[in-house]
């Protein structure tokens, strides 16, 4: 490409001197060279040049018409340029200037990883920001997500088709309205309920001891209640070990305990109890239940053919009634329960399903949601300052090396991409991180609560490019600085 | 205003250049400064410091524009293409070297040279064969694999040398390329110069040293913003003469 000529003076010592170009006096020499230089292209020349400027217009023109021909007929468009007469090299050299070339992709990622490259630490303190910013974005769509998995999956094992039973309250005087006795019996007797199980509590002061010398503040946070009916229908819950009470061990005085009473109490099959100054042997024991039924896990359900030996039905009102309805019937279950339940009072009674409880829950989590994200917007918004600052101080440091870019070809947009690319590239790490923290952060609590791990996918990608977008907004003014830089200063610094 | 092109010998003209600083009182670095350098010479640019050699160069080099005046470069009016072309011309057909070298401190020394090319959009595979011969050139390519940090001053502006050569330019640009280093080092700079002078580029230096600038064939001088002296080196047995007479193409009278 490079139309060389060889050198004009060659040299045969070292020891020549210089010699002014005509005269001695420093004004006239100037006049010396323009007098025997030529300054200008000579007539001959200035023809040529003519000459070649028509030429190419012409072969332009040319080719311009045989392409059009050729892409009319159909002919490869390649082979018609063949065939034509070529342009001159001025021409093609000029033409090749005028082409905006970019760079290679490769180099495009090369030149904008440079500055994190050579100082990685600098790259990852400043990506903190934005990564703790993301953390807390994937934390807050994580954890309620994995709390819906949880739901979901428990509805699976559980049902979605349990319904709750419990006292409800006067509007006016807010005294609470017992569920009436008849109740568990009025309520097995509506067709689509497949099982039911009620629930009473005790007098205060009915305790749970491993022996009868052991005083009452030992009692270690262990209820005991009446429980009647068919819990495994109703709640799932699933013996260990023994059996549910049936007609031989509900007239005797015998217990079947929830799996953490039956840990607290370091009681098994068959040994006994004392409660309210009697012995009951343990005739089953529970696996944990399912979660919205956890807090039965600590409780001793008393056979209630012997409980109602010892206590009146004042003494024991029905805490709960948990229903089971036939799959698909809910609903329908649920219209009648009240009714059924305290047929003189329905609005004395108070029906909740698993849907309540997730909506309750929801208001919760829509709290924690707002307050988390808060958080990580101000992060991202640190963050992006951060960045800003990194990329402001990179501008600064790397005067020298914008200037030798421009020196080397590099258009005012590509100094502007590389740094802008840059800040994207802090930023795209800082995303990478957060997901990954968040990830664990999320993971951590599932795994507390024995929850099902959940993380909606869109946010995977989402997050870095979110980061990176504040990378970019963040490195815009920096990188702007950095195109608009003239290369003679960026380059007299030292 | 004269656009008529330079002889086609010329490889860089200016043409009445003034350049000057706006600011109370304007600072007028560049006066009226009308010169051509032909292509293969050999030319030392020598002056006091502050005269304008850096300005000069800069706006030879296209990095900085004059306040009026005419700059040919490669047969092409600086002023008649757009700031994209002039990125072109810069990165296709000039070259340059600076006094603080300028080397990417995390890249090894092949890798500098070929950074060199990145704008040319050369292959990456081409870019590393090319910055390995102009290594060689310098006689560095024993050190390829060295970052700037770990090589003396003088390696140092011969990586920056090789990466300026590396694009095959046609002209090359050096503002003080020895003023870091000792004499020893500068006049091995200045041979390795004058060696890419001989392959046929164009090689423009800026020197502060009266020393180093007996080995060049042009020795203009600046002074205040004007050129005082230009003068060529005696050819031996013969008088003073103005060398581009033999550029000129043949037949062609003037
Ligand atoms: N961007 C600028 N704005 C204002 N004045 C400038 C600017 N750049 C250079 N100058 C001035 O122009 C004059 C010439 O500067 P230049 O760098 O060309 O000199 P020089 O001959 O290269 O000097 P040195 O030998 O010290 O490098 C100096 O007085 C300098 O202060
Ligand atoms: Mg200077």
């Amino acid at each position: 490409m490079s139309q060389r000529r060889g050198r004009a003076t060659s040299l045969a010592s070292p020891t020549d001197e210089y010699g002014p170009l005509g005269d001695t006096n420093p004004r006239s020499v100037i006049l010396a060279v323009s007098a025997a230089e030529p300054e200008e292209a000579s007539p001959a020349e200035r023809r040529a040049l003519q000459r070649r400027a028509k030429a190419d217009a012409q072969a332009a023109k040319k080719e311009a018409k045989a392409v059009a021909r050729a892409a009319k007929q159909g002919r490869p468009v390649q082979a018609t340029l063949k065939a034509l007469p070529k342009a001159s090299k001025a021409s093609t050299r000029s033409k090749a200037l005028k082409q905006r070339r970019h760079l290679y992709f490769s180099d495009v990622v090369a030149t904008a990883t440079l500055g994190p490259r050579s100082r990685p630490v600098r790259a990852l303190l400043s990506a903190i920001g934005i990564g703790i910013g993301i953390t807390a974005l994937v934390a807050v769509l994580g954890v309620p997500a994995s709390e819906q998995a949880t739901r979901r999956a428990e509805l699976d094992v559980w049902g979605a088709n349990v319904i709750e039973v419990l006292p409800g309250q006067d509007r006016q005087t807010y005294e609470a309205i017992p569920i009436p006795d008849t109740a568990p019996e009025m309520v097995a007797r509506i067709r689509p309920v497949r099982a039911a199980f009620t629930i009473r509590s005790l007098p205060d002061g009915t305790y749970a001891y491993r022996n009868d010398k052991m005083s009452a503040g030992e009692s270690g946070g262990i209820t005991v209640l009446v429980g009647e009916g068919d819990p495994e229908g109703a709640l799932n819950a699933v013996l260990a070990e023994g059996r549910w009470f049936d007609e031989a061990t509900n007239d005797f005085p015998t217990v079947v305990l929830g799996a953490t009473a039956a840990q607290r109490l370091r009681v098994g099959i068959g040994q006994q109890v004392w409660i309210a100054q009697s012995w009951w042997a343990v005739i089953g024991i529970f696996d944990p239940l399912p979660r919205y039924s956890r807090t039965y896990d600590s409780a001793v359900f008393l056979a209630p053919g012997w409980a109602k030996t010892l206590f009146s039905s004042e003494e024991m009102p029905i805490q709960s009634i948990e229903v089971n309805a036939v799959s698909g019937q809910a609903p329908a279950v649920r219209s009648v329960l009240a009714a059924t339940v305290n047929p003189a009072q329905p609005s004395g009674v108070k029906v909740s399903s698993l849907s309540d409880l997730a909506y309750s829950q929801e208001q919760e989590m829509a709290t924690f949601r707002r307050l988390a994200l808060g958080l990580g917007a101000v992060a991202l918004l640190v963050g992006g300052i951060g960045i800003a600052n990194t990329m402001v101080v990179a501008v600064m440091e790397r005067r020298g090396e914008i200037g030798l870019r421009r020196a080397l070809g590099a258009r005012t947009g590509q100094i502007g991409l590389q740094f802008v690319l840059e800040a994207a590239v802090i930023g795209l790490v800082g995303g990478l991180i957060g997901i990954a923290l968040g990830a664990y952060a999320v993971f951590c609590y599932t795994a507390y609560g024995s929850r099902v791990f959940a993380i909606p996918l869109w946010v995977l990608p989402a997050g870095p490019a979110m980061a990176a977008a504040v990378g970019i907004l963040a490195g815009l003014y920096p990188s702007l600085k950095a195109a608009r830089q003239p290369p003679t200063t960026a380059l007299r610094t030292v | 205003m004269n656009t008529t092109p330079p002889p086609s010998t010329a490889q860089i003209a200016l043409r009445h250049v003034n350049k000057i600083y706006p600011g109370s009182p304007p600072l007028h670095v560049l006066k009226d400064v009308s010169v051509t350098i032909h292509k293969g010479e050999f030319v030392a640019v020598v002056g006091p410091s502050g005269s304008g050699k850096t300005t000069m160069l800069s706006i030879m080099g296209t990095l900085d524009q004059p306040t009026s005046g005419e700059v040919w470069v490669d047969g092409v009016n600086a002023a008649e293409i757009s700031e994209v072309e002039r990125s072109s011309l810069r990165s296709d057909v000039i070259g340059f070297v600076f006094q603080q070298f300028f080397l990417l401190p995390s890249l090894t020394a092949v890798e500098n040279v070929a950074e060199g090319m990145i704008y040319q959009r050369i292959p990456r595979a081409e870019r590393r064969s090319r910055a390995f011969a102009a290594l060689e050139k310098v006689g560095l390519s024993h050190r390829a694999g060295h970052r700037p940090g770990e090589l003396s001053g003088g390696e140092q502006q011969r990586v920056a040398i090789a990466r300026a050569i590396a694009g095959d330019p046609h002209v090359l640009f050096a503002d003080e390329p020895t003023g870091a280093l000792d004499q020893t080092t500068g006049h091995m700079i200045v041979d390795y110069l004058r060696g890419i002078a001989d392959t046929g580029t164009t090689v423009i230096v800026i020197t502060h040293d009266a020393g180093l600038a007996a080995g060049f064939d042009r020795k203009i001088s600046v002074l205040d913003g004007e050129i005082v002296r230009d003068q060529r080196r005696r050819q031996p047995g013969s008088a003073p003469s103005p060398a581009p007479a033999r550029l000129q193409p043949l037949g062609v009278a003037r």
